[in-house]
């Protein structure tokens, strides 16, 4: 297990913040955090890397380990991009990577120019004269090339053209899958998600409005209606929201069989989100 | 890796540190009866002082904002660590500054005594000043409640005690070193708990 949270609190306001966020993210996972603005996707990120201290719960990394302790060890493991890149603005791009790349044991320094140049970074260019894509890429190079086992990412696509945006995308897929590691990765962008997700949680108000493998969403998520759902045994399934026109968005458990197609409508990830954010 | 980071920290101590360090060094000069030897140098002294803390103010403020210290909440360095380096660097510049001031003689001649107190003074101001950065909403803010929180610390705390009979520039005062011991040891340890606990504030 790289990552491991158990009822994790943090509340900035009584109705502002996150409540009993619980997650395993093992490796190879694809994890998607969504939510609207507000719902607590940076708060939970920024909690994970104890950039916020806890109200409660526990976050633990590789086999037990916590910031508390093991601080220095977890972040020789974990790579981390911000939507705004954190960099030395002052510096080269050479510069920069000179000063970070003492800091890790596993540089991996083949790696780091097979990123220079596939994102075709000119490394004498100083970083403030970059754009904003140039310096996410840039981000993602420092993170990729310790070769982390966990990949945070809090909506660092979000400012970049949709040709920049492929790329990135593109890059984290390959090396999550090539190396195994795990990614987390919060957004608004629902294309993405449909794109590189292997599961997803849905964030809402504070709350996890939704849990659920890719493949639970398009083999077990559906709309059927109140009088059919009274028929159906309460074990079979998980009530997940009720939908306009005396309808109910349900996840099947089991027997799915028992339920004719023709009664049940399959929604996509873009209607899902609609219907558990509707009041937002 | 230590060496190099040190030398950074030193390229990037805040602006606004070097002015709570001057304030309180330049205060404490005067206070202890340190003060310049004719009283030209002591206004000229005065109006650079005053002219290039406001420049600076200027500069700091009208800077676009970076996040260019928010680098170090990647990397794989204790909290502790880090606050260590930061503060190596903090107080051997306030012992720079010192120095550089004693060698431009500017000043009349002070005893070790004298010359330690205003290390010591500088030295916790700069980490009191560093605390209360933690809980600052913005840099203006921050300079200014640590020049006042300064001040008031060294007009009222017992580490300073006036004695009658005012002459010259300087306030004839007697220092109680146990206190400004205690009180720079107290600075110390409130900045180690608030910037190691606020550790994210802290750098921003």
């Amino acid at each position: 297990m790289n990552l491991e949270i158990k009822n994790l609190k943090k509340m900035h306001s009584p109705d502002l913040g996150l409540r009993n966020f619980s997650l395993e993210a093992r490796p190879g996972e694809v994890i998607s955090i969504l939510g609207p603005n507000g719902a607590g996707k940076t708060t939970l990120i920024h909690t994970i890397l104890d950039w916020n201290e806890k109200d409660s719960g526990k976050v633990t990394f590789f086999k037990g380990q916590n910031f508390k302790n093991h601080r220095s060890a977890i972040l020789q493991k974990v790579g981390f991009i911000a939507d705004d890149p954190h960099l030395i603005e002052k510096l080269s791009i050479r510069e920069m990577i000179d000063y970070i790349k003492i800091h890790y044991i596993f540089w991996d320094e083949s790696y780091e120019l097979e990123l220079l140049e596939k994102f075709q970074l000119d490394e004498k260019c100083i970083i403030k004269t970059l754009s904003r894509g140039m310096k996410t890429k840039l981000s993602m190079l420092l993170a990729l090339s310790y070769r982390p086992d966990l990949l945070i990412l809090d909506e660092a696509t979000s400012g970049l053209d949709p040709r920049a945006r492929h790329d990135v995308l593109e890059m984290l897929v390959e090396y999550c899958s090539e190396y195994n590691k795990t990614l987390i990765y919060a957004t608004h962008l629902l294309d993405e998600v449909n794109r590189i997700a292997t599961k997803v949680i849905l964030l809402n108000k504070g709350e996890v409005a939704l849990e659920a493998s890719m493949e639970e969403i398009q083999e077990s998520i559906f709309s059927i209606s109140v009088d059919l759902l009274a028929t159906l045994e309460e074990s079979s399934y998980k009530k997940i929201v009720s939908l306009n026109d005396n309808k109910e968005l349900i996840q099947f458990n089991q027997n799915l069989d028992s339920i004719p197609p023709s009664s049940r409508e399959c929604l996509n990830l873009e209607e899902i989100y609609f219907a558990l954010t509707q009041e937002s | 890796m230590k060496s190099q980071m040190i030398i950074y920290y030193f390229q990037q101590l805040k602006l606004f540190s070097l002015i709570v360090i001057g304030f309180s060094l330049f205060f404490m000069s005067f206070v202890t009866g340190h003060e310049p030897k004719l009283e030209a140098i002591g206004i000229f002294t005065l109006i650079l002082i005053v002219s290039s803390q406001v420049g600076i103010l200027q500069i700091f403020t009208s800077e676009p904002k970076t996040n260019s210290d928010l680098y170090l909440l990647h990397l794989p360095i204790e909290k502790s660590e880090i606050w260590l380096m930061r503060s190596f660097c903090g107080v051997i510049t306030i012992v720079i500054y010192y120095t550089i001031i004693n060698l431009l003689c500017l000043f009349n001649p002070t005893t070790p005594l004298i010359d330690l107190t205003i290390i010591l003074l500088g030295s916790s101001s700069y980490f009191l000043s560093r605390s209360i950065s933690v809980f600052a909403p913005d840099n203006i803010q921050a300079i200014f409640l640590s020049i006042l929180a300064i001040t008031i610390i060294y007009l009222a705390l017992p580490s300073i005690s006036f004695i009658s009979n005012p002459l010259g520039l300087a306030f004839p005062v007697q220092i109680q070193l146990p206190y400004i011991l205690v009180y720079t040891i107290l600075s110390i340890l409130l900045s180690y708990y608030f910037e190691t606990k606020y550790f994210r504030k802290s750098i921003n």
